[in-house]
């Protein structure tokens, strides 16, 4: 399984670019526990080392592994990540509310997070076995639709709308990328819409619905929802072009959020170097998915393309709905930055996602 | 038809799929860029100036608690405006100059200074309180030198105010301010430390239907933290207001009544429940919670040996004496041990065991039935009974009839007293049960406490014909909008099956006590209003030692009980009084019912 070889192979770019992504995380992390020249939360910045650092372990396994073991095994995965969501609703029941990670003792684990990773992989799968050059129609649609509902309604029970949504877009992402027909396409969003509709109507939580409402009408929840956008937008716009400078920022004094080091840790970074700098880390972020879709496009496996292409759209979608969010052009929903915001489970489940890019990065000539 | 790839994958079908791919994500990036220059760029001096100073910032509004009224909509517990001293940290130019103005203007509590130097580090624009409820006049000072006082402003807050402070204290409780537990248990209300919450009474338990909601505002400050603009606001909404089923001037009357005593008055209506009247004395003030207290008054609330924060009428436990016996009668009866015409000989005295046990007539009351031992409350005949009975059967009626557990009432720390009977001692002494303590029992004066609530729905059961209700304080639950959330018509009720006939006869018995020449109660007999009742008198020490010390000790004199219910024929009330150490319950406790029976009845006040 190992060859010594792909050593040879190995993808110091897209290492780098996950360093520099660890270097500023930390910087920001610094910064936004930071105050007056005092440090109320230097344990945040040394607990995400220490996440980064068990990170880069969980990089290197990944990436040793050929990614042909994803392949023979990613059922068992999809459906061991499945029962471990059983599991956690039915915990979460007994413990009479809701909850969303299994206890591991030295930290707590959230399946959910997992499903992204083991969709992906068994779309792949599934794709990589029935492609079509003018698209899929509905009648293949029906496998792909039935492993994303699965985990999108056990996380969805939990509940957890951010990532269960997550998971329909990377879905849809890549169902998009292999191809569906155009009549099929057009009556998908159709449906996609109506159904989202009738969802938002009925199923919603009433906090939910609120965070939904505030967005469209921020006047509407001035004390909550309404009230972080608003510090948001002043804390990006406030940096104007060059930015006020590193530490100097001045809105997350105002802990307006006690998420300020973890979801909203953009407007933190944007107040601090300013539209210059921004435009800089979003270069960044393009340049790593980029490198991700180079990765696909050099493996010789239809599978291997295929993750590749899932495992970018994780992501894209997570820091797209993140800045998005940030910025006001979305609803505010709990969504960490990729690499960036503070917080263990996100840090790892990037980073396997990454180490499996890498697997597939190293061995762009393996056929099966 | 769609074509099937097979074979090697093209890499050029990839390829293409892959650019379409890119497109879609680079637009999306596109978006993110746009967005930025607009925000950043276009309009980024709009948010320099906004972020200056923090200059968008969240207000609390605090709601008014819900109101209390009475039964007849009379209003007794109201809010009135309070102006609190408050200072945003950030804004000031230097703490101790601040603090060294206003201390010519108003004295600051220590560790004030403290509290703002932490504030500045952690939440430093988060309003902190630092004098509440402060004077007119100081206010108008503090406003006139705004200007040397940068960071302060005034905000008016609603603040609880009793309007008839120590009538209904210990039914209506108190407010203290929220402790850092209830808080943790509230995290979904903008609750902080310092704020006041209920904390006994109906205040305690109607918490959350009394709090309202908390609104709040988002203000545009300038450099010196006055608010320029209110951008957005959402109003607070007032709590529920609750009416009781008290009746004001009967509650005020008993407390009256009661005057230097320590002791309590329960009356209610006996066919619903509803609670008209609750006086536990010595009172308290309830104001003096809400505005503070000096230690020297904290003092003689908790250290008064009369114990004014305890609320006698639930949570004092006393030996019934004499009044107890209307259930072994109904017992009796019930079981057919004795039938109504059945007369017992009492000689003043009865031997049970190895020694005599005396009635309280010691001349005796000679042949006499149920309904004439009740009416001269003669214990030998009781004596007879009990040991017939035996005490788990007169264990068995006094549960029947609600006592050894709590009624149900809706405030807190009820103590449901105690039900002795031969399993009960096991456990308690580890001995077995001893006949002559079923004739201690039996006459009220064993292991057996009550609380005075008890006694007046066990009063009730008599008065009603026979059904155990449960008493209730709060009637209606309406709405700051107006609509009635909740509402009490007398609640459960349990039929206990005694038959009518022998009710009757106790009920006779009881009219008898207070209306025939020969009754204890003969005393409150009045034509205005026929009163059925019982005396008690309940020793709290040996006899011997009671009359060795001839009344001096005012701790050894028993405790005076009298319940009553009228008017006979249709009864509309239930009361029972009790007076720690009031002696005679003919003589301290009976005036009292009779007053209350009258007020209520007839509208009278002597």
């Amino acid at each position: 399984m190992i060859d010594k070889k792909i050593f040879s192979n190995f993808d110091w770019v897209l290492f780098m670019l996950i360093f520099a992504f660890f270097f500023i995380s930390l910087g920001e992390i610094y910064s936004a526990t930071h105050r007056e020249g005092v440090i109320y939360g230097s344990e945040f910045v040394i607990k995400q080392a220490v996440w980064f650092s068990a990170g880069i372990v969980v990089f290197f396994v990944f990436g040793i592994i050929d990614y042909h073991f994803y392949e023979r095994w990613s059922l068992f995965f999809y459906w061991s990540v499945n029962l471990c969501l059983i599991y956690v609703i039915y915990e979460g029941k007994l413990a009479g509310g809701s909850q969303r990670w299994i206890s591991l003792g030295f930290m707590n684990f959230q399946p959910s997070e997992l499903a992204k990773i083991s969709l992906v992989l068994v779309l792949a799968r599934h794709f990589s076995k029935n492609l079509f050059i003018d698209g899929i129609g509905i009648r293949q649609l029906i496998i792909p639709i039935f492993y994303t509902m699965i985990p999108f309604i056990l996380i969805l029970k939990q509940p957890d709308l951010g990532t269960a949504g997550t998971l329909v877009l990377i879905a849809a992402l890549m169902i998009f990328f292999v191809k569906v027909e155009k009549k099929t396409l057009l009556s998908l969003i159709g449906t996609g819409a109506v159904l989202t509709i009738v969802f938002v109507m009925f199923f919603l939580k009433d906090y939910q619905r609120k965070r939904i409402v505030s967005f469209l009408n921020p006047g509407q929840d001035p004390l909550g929802a309404g009230y972080h956008i608003i510090q948001s937008k002043i804390a990006i716009g406030s940096g104007m072009f060059y930015g006020k400078g590193y530490c100097e920022g001045t809105q997350n004094a105002l802990s307006f959020l006690p998420e300020q080091h973890t979801d909203f840790i953009f407007s933190v970074f944007a107040e601090e170097w300013g539209f210059l700098g921004s435009i800089i880390f979003l270069s960044l972020y393009f340049f790593i998915l980029v490198w991700g879709l180079k990765i696909s496009g050099s493996c010789r496996s239809r599978f291997g393309i295929i993750t590749g292409v899932g495992l970018v759209s994780i992501v894209f979608w997570q820091l797209f709905i993140n800045l998005g969010m940030v910025m006001g052009l979305f609803p505010v929903v709990g969504m960490p930055l990729p690499l960036i915001s503070y917080g263990g489970t996100s840090v790892i489940t990037i980073m396997s996602a990454m180490g499996i890019l890498m697997s597939i990065s190293m061995r762009p000539f393996t056929a099966r | 038809m769609a074509v099937r790839i097979d074979g090697n994958p093209e890499p050029e079908w990839f390829r293409g799929r892959l650019n379409i791919l890119l497109i879609w994500i680079s637009a999306a990036f596109f978006i993110l860029g746009i967005r930025l220059f607009w925000l950043q760029v276009i309009k980024g001096e709009n948010y320099r100036k906004l972020s200056v100073n923090n200059s968008v910032r969240i207000q609390r509004i605090v709601p008014a608690r819900g109101l209390i009224f009475d039964r007849n909509e009379k209003l007794i517990v109201d809010n009135r405006p309070s102006f609190n001293l408050k200072v945003v940290p950030k804004d000031v130019d230097s703490i101790d100059e601040l603090l060294n103005n206003l201390n010519r203007i108003i004295e600051i509590r220590d560790g004030v200074e403290k509290e703002l130097k932490n504030a500045l580090i952690y939440t430093p624009f988060k309003a902190v309180t630092i004098a509440d409820d402060i004077d007119r006049n100081i206010v108008a000072k503090i406003e006139t030198n705004q200007f040397f006082l940068p960071g302060t402003f005034i905000s008016v807050e609603p603040k609880r105010d009793y309007l008839y402070p120590g009538t209904a204290s210990h039914i209506i409780g108190y407010l203290g301010e929220a402790d850092t537990d209830f808080l943790r248990k509230k995290n979904n209300i903008p609750l902080r430390v310092g704020d006041y919450v209920g904390k006994s009474g109906i205040e305690k338990k109607f918490e959350d239907y009394l709090r309202g909601e908390y609104g709040g505002a988002q203000v545009e400050v300038n450099a010196r933290g006055k608010i320029m603009q209110v951008l957005s606001e959402v109003s607070s909404v007032p709590g529920d207001n609750l009416y009781l089923t008290v009746d004001l001037e009967l509650q005020k009357y008993a407390v009256e009544l009661l005057g230097e005593e320590a002791g309590s008055v329960v009356a209610m209506n006996p066919n619903t429940g509803e609670v008209l009247c609750m006086a536990s004395t010595p009172t308290f003030n309830e104001n003096l919670f809400v505005t503070g207290m000096t230690d020297a008054q904290w003092k003689e609330l908790i250290e008064n040996p009369l114990r004014p924060l305890e609320n006698k009428a639930i949570q004092g436990k006393y030996p019934p004496g004499s009044i107890f016996k209307m259930i072994p009668a109904a017992a009796g009866l019930e079981e057919e041990l004795i039938t109504p015409d059945e007369k017992y000989f009492c000689s003043g005295r009865y031997f049970y065991g190895d020694r005599f046990f005396r009635c309280w007539n010691k001349y005796g009351h000679g042949n006499i039935n149920v309904k004439e031992a009740l009416i001269e409350s003669c214990d030998v005949y009781f004596y007879k009974l009990g040991v017939k009975l035996g005490v788990d059967k007169l264990a068995e009626y006094s549960r029947l009839f609600g006592l050894g557990s709590k009624t149900g009432i809706e405030i807190e720390n009820e103590e449901s007293g105690i039900v002795p009977d031969s399993k009960w001692k096991m456990q308690k002494f580890g001995k077995s049960w001893q006949g002559g303590e079923t004739l201690s029992v039996v006459i009220g004066q064993g292991y057996n406490l009550v609380t005075p609530l008890q006694m007046a729905v066990m009063t009730s059961v008599f008065a009603n014909g026979g059904s155990l209700v449960k008493p209730f304080l709060v009637k209606k639950i309406v709405g700051s909008n107006g609509v009635v959330i909740k509402e009490s018509k007398g609640s459960v009720k349990k039929e206990l099956g005694i038959k009518k006939e022998y009710l009757k006869i106790i009920n006779e018995g009881l009219d008898l006590v207070v209306n025939s020449p020969s009754g204890t109660g003969f005393s409150i007999k009045t034509d205005k209003i026929r009163i059925a009742g019982k005396t008690g008198t309940a020793q709290v020490v040996s006899s011997e030692r009671y009359k060795s010390s001839k009344g001096k000790k005012k701790r050894w004199l028993p405790h005076a009980w009298f319940v009553a219910f009228a008017p006979v024929e249709n009864p509309k009330i239930a009361v029972a009084v009790l007076v720690e150490h009031g002696e005679h319950g003919s003589a301290t406790a009976a005036p009292i019912a009779k007053k209350i029976v009258e007020k209520y009845c007839l509208g009278e006040i002597e």
